[in-house]
């Protein structure tokens, strides 16, 4: 990955550097960048701000670089750049004050009142020698600048093909004329700064698209029958290092559900779009292979005409609920996790094989692994086990701790519990993508089943959830509470969730957690209105009568309730008749 | 589904309609439970519904809306006995304040209320 980055960026930094040239009418600054050090000693001033804007790779770097570069080329006291973002505003992403000096002054709109937003309309720089002017004009704006001192300002727009994009403030302790030569300067300045910010700005929007392409194609999974599973794609925190993760959920024969996670090289557009290549490719294989490794083979074959694909790392598993196992397959992915119910856990390690696109001489070969009710697997890519400068072990170990400690807890708290735990010290380099899947189960310690969304499957839901309260040992009257208020949400789900999905499914989870009971209630549907009365109403007024906690979580497609219930729950009655 | 979830029965006792419901009432057949009631309390003109609800075991919103209804047209009723397996649910989820609410049938039709 890094790899690739680095090729990335000198394939960029060409293409920028051969930008400057043409804008300066020389031959001095070349493909490639000459070498700079900090002082910028031995080489001349424009040129090096050139030289150093061709490092710069997003609207932040520009900023940063402005700020660094012109302070010390012009002996500016303050220097502060500020960008375009949405919809006509700007923030100041390059500021030589400190942060907390700023803070409410980094953003404002290009339709405001900000002197800054005067000189973006007109596109015409303004020239301040005497800056008790400006304060007196612009007090607002002047008393930003308090802790420096300043006897000069100048703000010069940076134009770019369309508009104007920017704008690069800059203030000087000693008084300035501001003539016709230093002006031209300063606007000569401004044309390489624009070169290298217009490329910035198309870059970071490259990236976006990336992202919700990404985002898009890997939207929420629908519930498939049988198994419970739910899965995340985060994309990296820098828009830099967006693209290539995916999760895909293939319902296969009856009772066989396939489950992937792949990993495309590359960053950015290309690396969303080969991943949604091999993705759909990789469910189409999947239909019409017998085992992981035949389909991820089959794919391999795909890959073979996407030069891109090359090195992609997928790990497919298809569980078998008839015969409680499941099969799987790695092609230089990280191994999935499997916990079985009794807590034990294990790495998957048995089917490792190379990445897509190395040999096609060998064919891979499937492991198989036992898969009882209640069993979990987990599937992720390595952004979630990988840290800079720790050990990949040290990654999988507290992936299994962090799975563990919440093994036996319905599946979207585990997907969430995770990615918190162990993303807390990410530095969000990289896309995650987590895949979380359990068999169904009804155990004293957990429930999971799938029910059609119908009228009519009311009732089994009803006869289940009684018979594993039953098992919990929670007390006939009050499991009658909770499954009136379990009930409401699952009528909920039948009346208003789904209007023309497919899988019109629910997701019954009950989990033993302390001195509670959980239970929850989980859809995929659009719902046909998204007021509260969707969920509400009489029934919601009714649950949380029925339940001391009711919790509805909202997810971009679906929901989820959350009830809790005292296992022993005398002492609600002690509650009641201290009310009463 | 093939077993019915509910019973049905009507009786019409010194001018009061008494329904007893056994079994369990959801979305699947709260509607046909409210038809007949409504149609009996209707063709025999009685004056009070009394709807026994002891041998119920399970009842929702959509039960509840239902007696909200059948209120409207006619008085209600409720007879649910103590140790009735939804008594428990009935009072907290308050539907004992939509109908006066006695343990049983006798006392309910008993009542002048």
């Amino acid at each position: 990955m890094s790899r690739w980055r680095s090729a990335a960026l000198a394939v960029a930094s060409g293409a920028i550097g051969a930008a400057i040239t043409a804008a300066l009418g020389r031959a001095a600054v070349g493909r490639r960048a000459p070498p700079v050090d900090d002082a910028g000693n031995g080489v001349p001033e424009e040129i090096t701000v050139a030289a150093a804007l061709l490092h710069a790779r997003t609207p932040r770097d520009v900023g940063d670089t402005v700020v660094r570069q012109t302070a010390r080329l012009f002996g500016a006291s303050v220097v502060r750049f500020a960008v375009r973002g949405e919809r006509d505003s700007f923030e100041y992403v390059g500021d030589s004050l400190p942060e907390h000096v700023h803070g409410d002054h980094a953003v404002f709109s290009l339709h405001g009142e900000d002197p800054a937003a005067h000189v973006l309309q007109s596109q015409v720089a303004s020239y301040w020698p005497r800056f008790d002017e400006f304060a007196r004009r612009h007090g607002r704006a002047a008393r930003v600048l308090a802790p420096v001192p300043v006897a000069s300002l100048a703000m010069i727009p940076i134009v770019g093909e369309r508009h104007a994009i920017g704008v690069w403030v800059i203030g000087f302790a000693d008084p300035q004329t501001f003539g016709r030569r230093q002006r031209a300067h300063f606007e000569h300045v401004a044309a390489e700064i624009s070169v290298a910010l217009e490329r910035a700005l198309l870059f970071e929007f490259e990236q976006s698209v990336a992202a919700a392409l990404q985002t898009s194609l890997l939207g929420p999974p629908a519930l498939v029958e049988g198994a419970g599973h739910t899965a995340r794609y985060l994309p990296a925190e820098s828009a830099l290092s967006v693209g290539g993760d995916w999760h895909d959920t293939i319902p296969l024969a009856e009772r066989r559900i396939g489950v992937a996670v792949g990993d495309a090289v590359g960053r950015g557009l290309e690396a969303a779009t080969v991943m949604g290549q091999l993705r759909s490719a990789l469910g189409a294989c999947a239909l019409r292979s017998d085992t992981p490794a035949a389909a991820i083979d089959c794919l391999d074959e795909f890959a073979a005409n996407i030069p891109a694909a090359t090195s992609t790392t997928v790990a497919y598993a298809v569980v078998d609920l008839e015969h409680d196992w499941v099969d799987y397959c790695c092609a230089g992915h990280p191994p999935p996790l499997c916990v079985m119910p009794d807590g034990s856990s294990q790495l998957l390690e048995a089917s490792r094989f190379w990445p897509l696109g190395c040999r096609t001489d060998v064919r891979r070969e499937s492991a198989r692994h036992p898969f009882p009710p209640g069993a979990l697997l987990v599937l992720y890519s390595d952004g979630l086990v990988e840290r800079r400068r720790r050990s990949l072990d040290e990654g999988f170990d507290r992936l299994v701790h962090a799975v563990g400690d919440r093994a036996r807890l319905p599946i979207d708290f585990i997907a969430d519990g995770v990615l918190r735990e162990l993303l807390a010290d990410s530095d969000g380099v990289d896309d995650v993508v987590l895949l979380v899947l359990r068999s169904p189960v009804s155990s004293p310690t957990m429930l999971l089943r799938k029910l059609h969304a119908t009228p009519g499957e009311l009732a089994t839901m009803r006869a289940e959830l009684h018979q594993w309260l039953d098992m919990v040992g929670l007390p006939k009257e009050h499991a009658l509470q909770l499954v009136m208020a379990v009930g409401e949400a699952c009528m909920n789900v039948v009346q208003h969730a789904y209007t023309n999905e497919l899988h019109q499914l629910v997701r019954l989870e009950g989990a033993v957690v302390g001195d509670e009971v959980l239970v929850s209630v989980t859809d995929t549907g659009t719902w046909k209105e998204h007021s509260t009365r969707s969920v509400g109403g009489r029934g919601m007024d009714l649950m949380r009568k029925l339940v001391p906690s009711v919790q509805v979580n909202r997810h971009p497609v679906g929901t989820t309730v959350v009830f809790r219930y005292p296992r022993e729950p005398e002492h609600l009655d002690e509650l009641a008749a201290a009310r009463a | 589904m093939s077993l019915p979830l509910h019973e049905l029965e009507l009786d019409v006792r010194d001018g009061a309609l008494v329904a007893t419901v056994v079994g369990e009432i959801d979305l699947t057949n709260v509607a046909a439970i409210e038809g007949r009631i409504m149609e009996a309390a209707r063709r025999e003109g009685v004056r009070v519904v009394v709807l026994d609800i002891s041998r119920v075991e399970y009842l929702d919103s959509a039960a509840f809306a239902a007696v909200q209804r059948i209120t409207a047209v006619v008085p209600v009723r409720l007879a649910v006995a103590r140790t009735a397996t939804v008594y428990r649910a009935v009072i907290v989820a308050g539907l004992d304040r939509m109908a006066p609410t006695f343990d049983t049938v006798a006392a309910a039709l008993r009542s002048d209320g």
